[in-house]
């Protein structure tokens, strides 16, 4: 299924939550919706899902406004999760399911593989309030794909799983993108959306910061972004002359070069200053790109 | 269509199929019962039996003729000539219920005192009242030559028998007791359920907010679907329930309905059933779709119980009027009551019931409910619409009618 959002505008009051925003996302691709929080990534997705109505502009599906049984080909995990605690957790999947007009015979074996691959086959007869967070959140996705929709709008996804949650769930998505599902992914990572997305577009108050495919925006900024782990003081790398801005971990930074500047000279000035494990010129992360870009803007 | 069906198959059996539910369904007749026959089958009957009175300054002629006529009263007379001194401190000591000192000049209009323990029950003293004056006034007639028991026959008091003559031409012979205690009831019922049903609409919606689950049901369907499923589920539940009720109360008036004292039950007919089922249908509806708009712009219970006073005011106005409405079914206040939308739907049962409206006045009442229901429902389904994704924000009852402009 083709999503595409055109020109899309939403307000509320004085406020403007989303100012003209457009894109496109296609089959077989992960399009990542990016920014920071309230920056209208909600918004839109709701439009999306026409549970609000947009103030100007046109959501198209397959090149069409949204039909009667459209509903039925999206899935969609919103940012509030909520289930239903008092149902169990097999008749919560066929009940949402049935709202999407699955059948409780055709889906049921659906139902089977999701719980096992997520491991909740245990919990498929007991109540949702019986689990953990991190299980529900998980049957919250199971919940948005039950149905094999063609697109899935996944809001925030990752957002208080651990690791190994967090990877069972990046798989099944990247998998879905690779089963040729749309999948349109929300998230103020800018990491996962890096290692995740084809394309993306970041927003900021509701406008287009920057959008298109990942490789393309990144080279869009060139090459002159250092990453350095190491044992030491950070101070000093922070401190370098050679460094025009710098993204810090306690162990690791990013470091732009200043202009004029190459990593050569900056490798020269850290040596048997601080203990350099990993030297790497790299082009800019996204969450560089895009602080930079608010910096700028700012 | 469809998926109001699934969402209305899986409303009610959230509600019908819990453990709450049924035991509200068997317990709900009894409860009733409970908060409106009882506490005055309750005064009826206690402190009536195994009285013992000791009697003081009686001569005894007249304890035989007095002890015997209390007997069947169920309070016991027995002799004693102690003093009055010896008989208080019998009484203190709680030997003794009370004792009856009688005057010397009992013939003569002197007061017999009673005294006793605790606060004698009135009916005691009425029935004390009655069995002794009767044996005085004997006494005296019998002093003045006359015969007391012709005396009696010729002054026999007479009764009224009251008898509704309906439009239909049918007689009903009306028991004024019955009327009121069967015209409360169903105030009660239809108040307690209209309420009970409209409030649980109310938590249902809040609930499907406050656990989020609501966007993900406004992706899989209409909001007026999800609206008018949630009430329908609850309707068809509440139906079933009436239903249990109902074939309750019948069979019940039916075995102990006589023991109760409701000799004659004012006519329960089909018809009357079926407009018990519309009235309350009516109610349901209008007061379900307000409880809704509230449940969907609250923030929280508590929140959700500030907004809905108001209408549990309105509500409770029929109730709190039984009275005035039952005795007196056709007057002015009864019938305006029965034409307001948020008190027609008790009022204009409980007329029905205990008289015999005119046919415009039921005609016009429904019509008025009718519309009453739609634009309550329009009304709210706006407020549904806006309120139900809001989070965080406590409204008044003002701000919430101001989503309606939204």
């Amino acid at each position: 299924m083709n999503l595409a959002v055109v020109e899309v505008s939403k307000s509320y009051g004085a406020l403007r939550a989303v100012d003209e925003l457009s894109f496109e996302a296609f089959p077989g691709r992960i399009y990542g919706l990016l920014g920071p929080n309230g920056a209208g990534k909600t918004t839109t997705i709701r439009m999306i899902m026409n549970i609000i109505v947009p103030d100007r502009g046109r959501i198209l599906f397959d090149a069409g406004a949204i039909q009667t049984g459209d509903k039925n080909r999206i899935g969609y995990l919103p940012e509030e999760r909520g289930l239903y605690g008092k149902m169990v957790v097999n008749e919560l999947l066929l009940y949402f399911a049935s709202l999407k007009g699955k059948s409780r015979a055709a889906v049921q074996p659906s139902i089977d593989r999701w719980l096992e691959r997520f491991d909740l086959m245990e919990w498929k007869s007991k109540k949702v309030d019986e689990l953990s967070k991190g299980m529900a959140q998980k049957l919250q996705f199971v919940v948005s794909i039950i149905h094999d929709p063609d697109l899935v709008v996944l809001d925030e996804p990752f957002a208080g799983l651990d690791p190994v949650s967090t990877e069972q769930l990046r798989k099944a998505v990247l998998e879905l993108g690779e089963r040729g599902k749309t999948i349109l992914l929300s998230t103020h990572i800018m990491e996962q959306a890096e290692r995740m997305c084809s394309e993306i577009l970041i927003i900021d108050h509701g406008r287009e910061l920057l959008s298109g495919p990942v490789e393309r925006v990144k080279s869009r900024f060139g090459r002159n972004s250092v990453v350095i782990e190491f044992d030491g003081d950070a101070r000093i790398i922070r401190d370098c002359e050679l460094v025009a801005n710098l993204i810090e971990y306690p162990r690791w930074v990013e470091a732009e070069l200043a202009e004029g500047a190459n990593a050569d000279r900056l490798l020269a000035c850290l040596v048997g200053k601080v203990a350099i494990r990993r030297f790497e010129v790299v082009a800019p992360s996204l969450h560089k790109i895009f602080v930079d870009r608010l910096k700028k803007k700012g | 269509m469809e998926k109001l069906g699934k969402i209305f198959v899986h409303e009610f059996r959230m509600i019908a199929c819990t453990k709450a539910f049924l035991i509200l369904t068997i317990l709900g007749p009894f409860l009733l019962i409970g908060m409106t026959v009882v506490p005055s089958l309750v005064s009826q009957r206690t402190q009536r039996s195994g009285i013992e009175l000791a009697a003081t300054g009686l001569a005894p002629e007249m304890f035989s003729q007095l002890s015997e006529s209390l007997a069947q009263v169920d309070i016991r007379l027995r002799p004693s000539d102690q003093t009055a001194e010896q008989l208080d401190s019998s009484v203190k000591q709680e030997n003794l219920f009370g004792y009856l000192a009688f005057p010397e000049d009992l013939l003569g209009g002197e007061s017999v005192e009673l005294v006793t323990r605790e606060f004698p029950d009135l009916r005691i003293v009425e029935a004390l009242k009655a069995v002794i004056s009767r044996a005085v006034v004997d006494l005296r007639l019998k002093a003045a030559g006359l015969d007391s028991e012709r005396i009696r026959a010729l002054t026999t008091p007479v009764e009224i028998e009251a008898k509704q003559l309906t439009r239909s031409g049918v007689k009903s012979q009306a028991d004024t007791f019955s009327f009121i205690m069967v015209g409360i009831t169903f105030t009660m019922m239809l108040y307690m359920t209209i309420l009970l049903y409209g409030q649980s609409i109310g938590r249902s919606v809040l609930q499907e907010k406050t656990s989020k689950t609501v966007e993900i049901m406004l992706s899989s369907v209409g909001e007026m679907d999800l609206l008018f499923g949630k009430i329908l589920g609850q309707a068809a539940a509440s139906l079933l329930q009436y239903g249990v009720w109902i074939g309750m109360a019948l069979l019940g008036a039916h075995l102990i309905g006589p023991a109760l004292g409701l000799q004659r039950m004012p006519q329960l007919s089909v018809s009357t059933l079926l407009y018990l089922v519309l009235f309350f249908l009516l109610g349901f509806f209008l007061f379900a779709s307000l409880f809704a708009a509230f449940g969907a712009a609250a923030r929280d219970e508590q929140n959700l119980g500030q907004l809905s006073w108001p209408v549990i005011v309105i509500l409770v106005f029929p109730m709190v009027s039984a009275g005035p409405i039952v005795t007196n079914p056709g007057s002015s206040f009864s019938v305006l009551l029965s034409l307001f939308p948020l008190t027609a739907p008790i009022v204009m049962f409980v007329r029905i019931l205990v008289s015999d409206p005119l046919r415009w006045q039921i005609m016009l009442s429904v019509c008025i409910q009718l519309a009453a229901v739609a634009v309550t429902i329009l009304l709210s389904a706006k407020i549904f619409r806006v309120g139900i994704l809001m989070t965080g924000k406590r409204f008044t009852l003002f701000e919430v009618f101001r989503l309606l402009r939204r």
